[in-house]
């Protein structure tokens, strides 16, 4: 879950804050940070967990990608097409959607 | 020459009962009392400048002459990426620390962690023998700041709510 502060941020990169309890009724709005409406908040707080969700197929690929060193080891054993090989059943295990 | 002093009661002229100093001993070091404050919001932040935490403790020092032991005692996440999150104690309006230049009791940065960080944290603690030299109650409390990114005081990263304790700030009047 994307958290508030975070969605702040995503507006203001500079925004000095203090977020209690990932609550957005309890933000204080600190060293002259000029205070965000609250839908506006959560509208970016949707649309950055709505990119996070989508992206979901990159991290499962990413945590099944075998590591550089057994990657290089399968381009020598089994050449490019060996290695795309093994990529490739990654990949379509996690389709882009 | 030995002599043994048996009585059933002592008061004073007023007949209230005496504390120990009345009676002409020696007390320097004893504890007068001890009060203790608790929070278990959590806290995401990017001020650089020091706010406070929230967690106080209040203390009515019975003399000018005692001192305050506080105690402190928290858990935070690690902040985000090449970035630390500095924390000190105030007695009221007044940063007790006395360091410089970093300034602050306590930090915990976050120079290589990874991503596992995300999900970790460490328990934290502070102390300092204070000298308030009034008896009016006095406040103190944990502030924190940040150089910089994003820190998480009682959370982690991730935002778990499994990752929220008690965090405890105990305030010990010591007789001066």
């Amino acid at each position: 879950m994307t958290n508030i502060i975070n969605a702040i941020l995503a507006i203001n990169s500079n925004a000095r804050i203090d977020v209690e309890d990932n609550d957005i009724t309890k933000i204080k709005w600190l060293e002259g940070t000029t205070p965000i409406a609250e839908a506006d908040i959560l509208a970016k707080q949707t649309e950055l967990q709505t990119d996070y969700d989508n992206k979901e197929y990159q991290r499962n690929r990413a945590s099944e990608y075998p590591s550089i060193a057994d990657q290089l080891d399968d381009l020598y054993h089994n050449g490019i097409d060996g290695w795309k090989t093994t990529i490739k059943t990654i990949k379509d295990k996690y389709p882009k959607e | 020459m030995t002599s043994i002093l048996k009585v059933d009661n002592i008061q004073k002229a007023n007949g209230s009962v005496p504390k120990a100093s009345d009676l002409g001993l020696n007390t320097t070091g004893n504890v007068l009392q001890v009060v203790q404050g608790t929070k278990i919001t959590s806290h995401a932040i990017t001020n650089t400048s020091y706010s406070s935490s929230g967690l106080t403790v209040n203390i009515t020092p019975t003399s000018s002459s005692s001192k305050v032991l506080v105690t402190c005692n928290w858990w935070a996440g690690y902040p985000s990426q090449n970035y630390g999150m500095t924390l000190t104690l105030y007695r009221d309006s007044t940063n007790l620390d006395l360091s410089s230049p970093r300034t602050g009791f306590t930090h915990i940065g976050n120079s290589t962690g990874g991503f596992q960080r995300t999900y970790q944290g460490l328990d934290m603690s502070c102390q300092f023998l204070d000298s308030p030299n009034t008896t009016s109650e006095t406040t103190y409390g944990l502030y924190y700041k940040m150089d910089g990114g994003v820190g998480y005081f009682n959370m982690n990263q991730n935002g778990d709510s499994a990752s929220k304790q008690t965090c405890v700030i105990t305030a010990m009047e010591i007789e001066g």
